[in-house]
Formats: structure tokens, C-alpha cells, sequence
């Protein structure tokens, strides 16, 4: 073990390797601030300039535009409304809230703290728990994916807003919305109307970019009066120990919560963000602050989905099962260098995987540096002129939205969810459990009909292992939690008293 | 005495409607499914049922609700969803939004870079700013820079349309 680690320590103290690290997390918090530029393009991109690289500074390159990417997607989400990645975009609920009341600083500042901490955390979980973890996500098939979707659902009644109806009537039409585009069982078309470009189903980002940001644009358009600065955060302000302090718990229950989802196949940050925050929103003395800008929001959901970081990392390197798109392309940088993770690499190349866990290990120091000079340059976009700030935004969005698939399509996508998001806001319909449900969506009822095929339409596999006994708990506690808050809710309005109808009107 | 939510009524009845138009008017012809299907559950068209059949029940709800608890006058004085759904002001976003659709019609014949131009200086012009040369100029350098980027740093084909050649 020692000689294993000092092989190692001399394998990564090399300023190339600290280089691509530094390099790689500028690079992604840059690429991650950009709405509609992703973590995935961003390591896509940088995976070509790994292939002279020697492996371990190649595969640093990628885990630090990856770890910046994760983080930077919170700098537009907070900012402009406009979240830079999907998993970012449960930061905008508290995030945006926040700036417009002056207090983007903070909350920008607090994304970072929470960010970093939970990739600590993350980071630790891979390097100590890899090999259990491993274990444990191998007994995960359809029906326990499907009841950890079904539990992740129950969200939605958090980040519903006052009227629990209009957003299980959102979530509703994001779930449908979910469902065109070709059928993955049988292959045929569902409301794709013949058109080429629905048949992979509506792009997620271009609907993402739509949905939160261009309602903003066209709301900045409606309330236009005496336009000025945004009235974001002037003198600067700063989040203070106390407020670290103040979120801790929920930022490390959502590091925690990363850690564990990062490490399903398949599960992503935004899942783990909104699973995060609605936690901290449930056991939050001050919930009925979430969504207008608590700070503790930004923190669980930044904590939420950074905590994935590290952990994607666990099947990739036990078993050599990519969990999503970016460890895919990771695994393609192992794969160039003639690296094949698993088991294997573990008894081959053990200098390497330790030298590789160094590297992780400082990753969040180097996120902490640079994510603080991250937050000053970008603090600027809160003190551009409303005018000129929300044109800029829309053609970001356009660029954003086109670079997806290099298609007009996706543009248009964007502009018309765009403006029914402005319908909805405008009605009070909450976007998030539409964004929730339209994420989550494909992946419950895929799991749904691949658990019916495998059981040959038996209803009981879902319960077949304790781990789908332990989400279907779940799933009734938080649901008897939901109605219980509701029910004394309403009582409590009952006993408040009702004011004279008069001052209805003045 | 209470008051009819019009807003939560309006909802209600306009997404009812919708599902039922899709439930039977569209889901029929628009999800094809296979003649012979083993089980119910695997049909391509079982979710979306399921979804649309909920959606109608969900805001046959809401519009009930509306209609019989509608709002108290308590809450229209301390809930702000009491406010009507759209005011004068909302006006206002109609030409905003059609210049972004006129732009999504400008995409195939011009490419990105000359609508986006043209989109970014009517926004700023539409927002109250009048200083020409200086929205001018943030118009054609932001898309420039923003073409430069995606084209030679993300490796995107942004078309230019007319511009082909020149940029």
C-alpha cells in the first residue's frame, strides 16, 4: 500500500498534471457558465487533446473541465435565470431570488462553498468506498431504478408552490411531453407528426434554456418601466462563515445524497439537486423561504448535484460501467491510453488509480481558487443594464440552444417553450415540476416496461428486493409527510382571521 | 363571501379541454401501435394514456376547486395569486415575442449571425435604449464574438447564410 501510494505520489507531482487539473476546471466553470454549453460538450471537446497527453494528466484534463462544468452551470442559473448545465438548474429556484434581492454574492458565494464541499465529500466516498458501493449498485436492475424514480417524483409536491394541483398539472404535461419521439420498445413513432427532428424526442436543453430563461427576458420586457441596473448586488455582497455554518446540514446531506446517486447508472446531478433540495426544504425550520430565496435552497441543490461528481467515478472505475455520457467519454480517454477500467485496472495499475485519487483529492482546492475568481468576473452580468443584459441573454440562449444538436430545430423549441413558459408563469403554473418530470420522465417508464418484459407483465416484480421495499417506504412516508403538512396548512388558515371584505379593495 | 379564482377556473378548463383533444383526437393517429402487444402496460401508447388521464381528472379538479372554494378575502389580500392572470402591461411582451419568432423564420434563408444582429438590436431598441451607434455596435460585437467562439473554440457549423465567405 505504501509503496503503492509513493509510486504514485511520483507519478502525479508532475506541474503538467497539476496543469491540466487547474487547466481542466477553468476551462469547465467557463464552458459551464455558458447556457446550453454542457459538461458533456465541454469534455467532448477537450477529449482530443488528451490523446498525446501521458494518461494520468489526459484524465486529469477531463475530471477538472468535468468538476468545473458542474459548478460552473450555477454562475448563469444564479445570475441571469439561465442555468449553464441541467444539473444547475434547481439552483435557479432560490438562486435568481436571491440576486434580484440584491444578494447574488452571497449566493454565488454559497453555491462555491457548498460545491466544494460536496466534491470533498464525493471525492473521499470514491477513494474509500468504491469497492462497496460498487457492490451494492450491481444488484440495482429496472425495478429498483424504476421505484428510486417513482420515489425522486414526490419532489415534485415540494418545488409545487402554493397550489399542489398546478403542479402535479405541470409535471403532468412535462411527462407527456417526455414521451415523443420513438418509442424505445417497439421503435415506433409517439407525436413525432412525421418530423425527422422529434423522432429523439424533445432536446433537453433548448426546452431547459426556454423554460427558466426567455420567460425572464420577456417578463424584463412586460414590467420595463424606469429601466435601470439589475438591482443585483451592488456593493458586493459575500456569504459569511455564519451562513456556511447556517447550510451546513443540508450541505452535507445533499453531498451525501450525491455521493449516492452519483453512483447509479444513469442518474445524473439534476435528479440528485432537486432530491437534495427538496430535503432541505422539508426539514427546513424556514421552507415556506424556499423558492423565493433561501439561501439554504442554493446550497442543498449545489451541494445536491456536485456531490455526483466524485462518485460517477466509482462504477466507472470498479466494474467499467460509464454511469452517464461524461464518464462514457472518460472512459473512451481510459480506453486510448490502453486502459480498460475494472477490477483489472486495479490489480495492473494501481499507481495510476492512486495517483489519479491525488489529483481528485485537490481537484476541490483548485475548485475553491478558481471558482472565487470565477464569481468576480462574472459578478459584473448583475451590473449590465437590464436593456442590453436580457438581448445578450436571448442570443446566448439562441447560440446555447443551436449547439446542441447544430439544429434550427432545437431554436425553435427553445422560443416556444419559451413563451409558454411566460403563459405559465403568468399563471402561476410552476415550471420546476414541469422540468422535474419531463427529466425523470423517459427514465421511470423505461424502467417501468423493462421490469414488465423481464417479469413477463407481473406487476410483482416491483417488489421483488429489499431495495424496492425501501423506496416504496419511502415513497408513502414522503407522500403521508406531504398530505400531513398540507392538512395543517389548511387548518392554520382556518384559524386566522378572515379580514373584513373591504380592505379586499384598498 | 368568496370569490370565483379565475385564474385556477381559466386552467383548469383550458388544460382539460387540451387532454381530451389529445387523448382522443390526436393520441389515436399520432402514437403508432404494434397489432399484437403482450401485455397492456407495454403498449406505446400506455403512458401516454395514463398521463393524459390524470391531466383531465387533475384540472376537472382545479377548475371545480376554483369554482366552489374560489378565493377568500383573506387570501386576495395577502396571496399574490389573487392578481389576475394578465394585466396591461403583458401587452407589452407581444412584440417581443414576435421578433423571436420572426427570427426563428429568418433562420433558414440568413443563417444565425445576421438575424441574431438584427434580433439583439431590435431587443435593446424595444427595451427603451435609443443610443443607436452604441446598440449598434454591443449588437454586432456580441454575435461576433459569440459566432467565434462556438465556430472556432466548440467546434459548432453556426450557417451564416449570406455572410458565407466573409466571416
Amino acid at each position: 500500500m505504501i509503496e503503492n501510494l509513493s509510486d504514485a505520489l511520483v507519478l502525479f507531482l508532475n506541474i503538467y498534471n497539476i496543469i491540466a487539473l487547474a487547466g481542466g476546471i477553468g476551462i469547465g466553470v467557463i464552458v459551464g457558465a455558458i447556457p446550453g454549453m454542457t459538461s458533456t460538450m465541454a469534455v467532448a471537446l477537450t477529449l482530443p487533446f488528451t490523446f498525446t497527453l501521458p494518461p494520468v494528466t489526459g484524465i486529469l484534463l477531463l475530471l477538472g473541465v468535468y468538476k468545473g462544468g458542474v459548478y460552473g452551470g450555477s454562475i448563469p442559473a444564479i445570475l441571469v435565470k439561465a442555468p449553464g448545465t441541467p444539473a444547475a438548474s434547481c439552483s435557479v429556484l432560490d438562486g435568481y431570488p436571491l440576486a434580484q434581492k440584491g444578494q447574488a454574492g452571497r449566493a454565488l458565494d454559497i453555491a462555491l462553498y457548498a460545491s466544494c464541499f460536496a466534491d470533498l465529500v464525493s471525492n473521499l466516498s470514491l477513494i474509500l468506498l468504491v469497492g462497496y458501493l460498487a457492490q451494492l449498485v450491481t444488484s440495482f436492475g429496472p425495478p429498483e431504478n424504476f421505484t428510486l424514480i417513482f420515489f425522486s417524483l414526490t419532489i415534485i409536491a415540494s418545488v409545487s408552490g402554493d397550489s399542489l394541483l398546478r403542479g402535479f398539472i405541470s409535471a403532468g404535461a412535462g411527462l407527456l411531453l417526455a414521451t415523443v419521439g420513438l418509442d424505445l420498445i417497439y421503435g415506433t413513432d409517439r407525436f413525432t407528426f412525421g418530423n425527422s427532428d422529434l423522432l429523439g424526442g424533445l432536446a433537453f436543453i433548448p426546452l431547459l434554456i426556454g423554460l427558466f430563461a426567455i420567460p425572464e427576458i420577456l417578463n424584463g420586457y412586460a414590467k420595463r418601466g424606469a429601466t435601470g441596473k439589475v438591482a443585483a448586488d451592488p456593493s458586493g455582497s459575500r456569504a459569511t462563515f455564519a451562513d456556511f455554518r447556517y447550510c451546513f446540514r443540508s450541505i452535507l446531506r445533499g453531498s451525501l445524497i450525491g455521493v449516492v446517486l452519483g453512483a447509479i447508472p444513469g442518474i445524473g446531478g439534476a435528479p440528485s439537486a432537486f432530491v437534495s433540495y427538496s430535503e432541505a426544504m422539508r426539514r427546513s425550520p424556514n421552507r415556506k423561504n424556499f423558492g423565493k430565496g433561501e439561501l439554504e435552497g442554493v446550497a442543498a441543490a449545489e451541494a445536491g448535484n456536485n456531490g455526483v461528481a466524485g462518485s460517477t467515478m466509482i462504477p466507472l472505475l470498479a466494474l467499467g460501467i460509464p454511469g452517464d455520457v461524461i464518464t462514457a467519454v472518460i472512459l473512451g480517454a481510459f480506453m486510448v491510453h490502453g486502459l480498460r477500467p475494472g477490477p483489472m485496472l486495479f490489480e495492473q495499475n494501481i499507481d495510476l488509480i492512486y495517483a489519479l485519487f491525488i489529483g481528485i483529492s485537490i481537484s476541490s482546492l483548485f475548485l475553491l481558487i478558481i471558482g472565487k475568481a470565477a464569481i468576480h468576473m462574472f459578478r459584473h452580468i448583475a451590473s449590465i443594464p437590464r436593456s442590453y443584459l436580457y438581448p445578450v441573454v436571448m442570443v446566448l440562449c439562441v447560440f446555447g440552444a443551436y449547439a446542441v444538436n447544430n439544429s434550427f430545430f432545437d431554436i425553435y423549441v427553445m422560443v416556444a417553450f419559451g413563451i409558454l413558459g411566460f403563459l405559465m408563469m403568468r399563471m402561476h403554473v410552476p415550471s420546476a415540476p414541469f422540468l422535474i418530470a419531463f427529466i425523470l420522465g423517459p427514465m421511470l417508464e423505461d424502467n417501468f416496461r423493462q421490469s414488465l418484459l423481464m417479469s413477463q407483465g407481473s406487476l410483482t416484480i416491483f417488489a421483488r428486493s429489499w431495495i424496492t421495499w425501501i423506496f416504496w417506504s419511502l415513497t408513502i412516508l414522503s407522500v403521508v409527510l406531504m398530505v400531513r403538512r398540507h392538512l395543517a396548512g389548511k387548518s392554520i388558515e382556518k384559524a386566522l382571521p378572515v379580514l373584513p371584505e373591504e380592505k379586499r379593495d384598498g | 363571501m368568496k370569490t370565483v379564482n379565475k385564474r385556477d377556473f381559466v386552467l383548469g378548463l383550458v388544460v382539460c379541454a387540451l387532454a381530451l383533444f389529445v387523448l382522443f383526437g390526436i393520441l389515436p393517429w399520432a402514437v403508432k401501435t404494434p397489432k399484437v402487444i403482450p401485455n397492456l402496460a407495454l403498449s406505446p401508447t400506455f403512458w401516454p394514456r395514463i398521463i393524459l388521464v390524470s391531466l383531465v381528472g387533475l384540472s376537472a379538479f382545479l377548475a371545480i376547486q376554483a369554482l366552489y372554494e374560489g378565493i377568500k378575502p383573506r387570501d386576495a389580500v395577502q396571496d399574490e395569486s389573487y392578481e389576475e392572470p394578465f394585466d396591461l402591461s403583458d401587452f407589452r411582451v407581444i412584440p417581443t415575442a414576435l421578433l423571436m419568432v420572426l427570427f426563428c423564420a429568418a433562420l433558414k434563408p440568413f443563417g444565425v449571425v445576421l438575424p441574431a444582429i438584427a434580433m439583439l438590436l431590435g431587443m435593446i431598441v424595444m427595451h427603451g435604449r435609443k443610443e443607436w451607434p452604441k446598440a449598434i455596435g454591443v449588437s454586432i460585437a456580441t454575435v461576433l464574438i459569440l459566432y467565434m467562439f462556438f465556430r472556432y473554440v466548440a467546434k459548432v457549423p453556426v450557417p451564416l447564410g449570406p455572410l458565407n465567405g466573409l466571416l
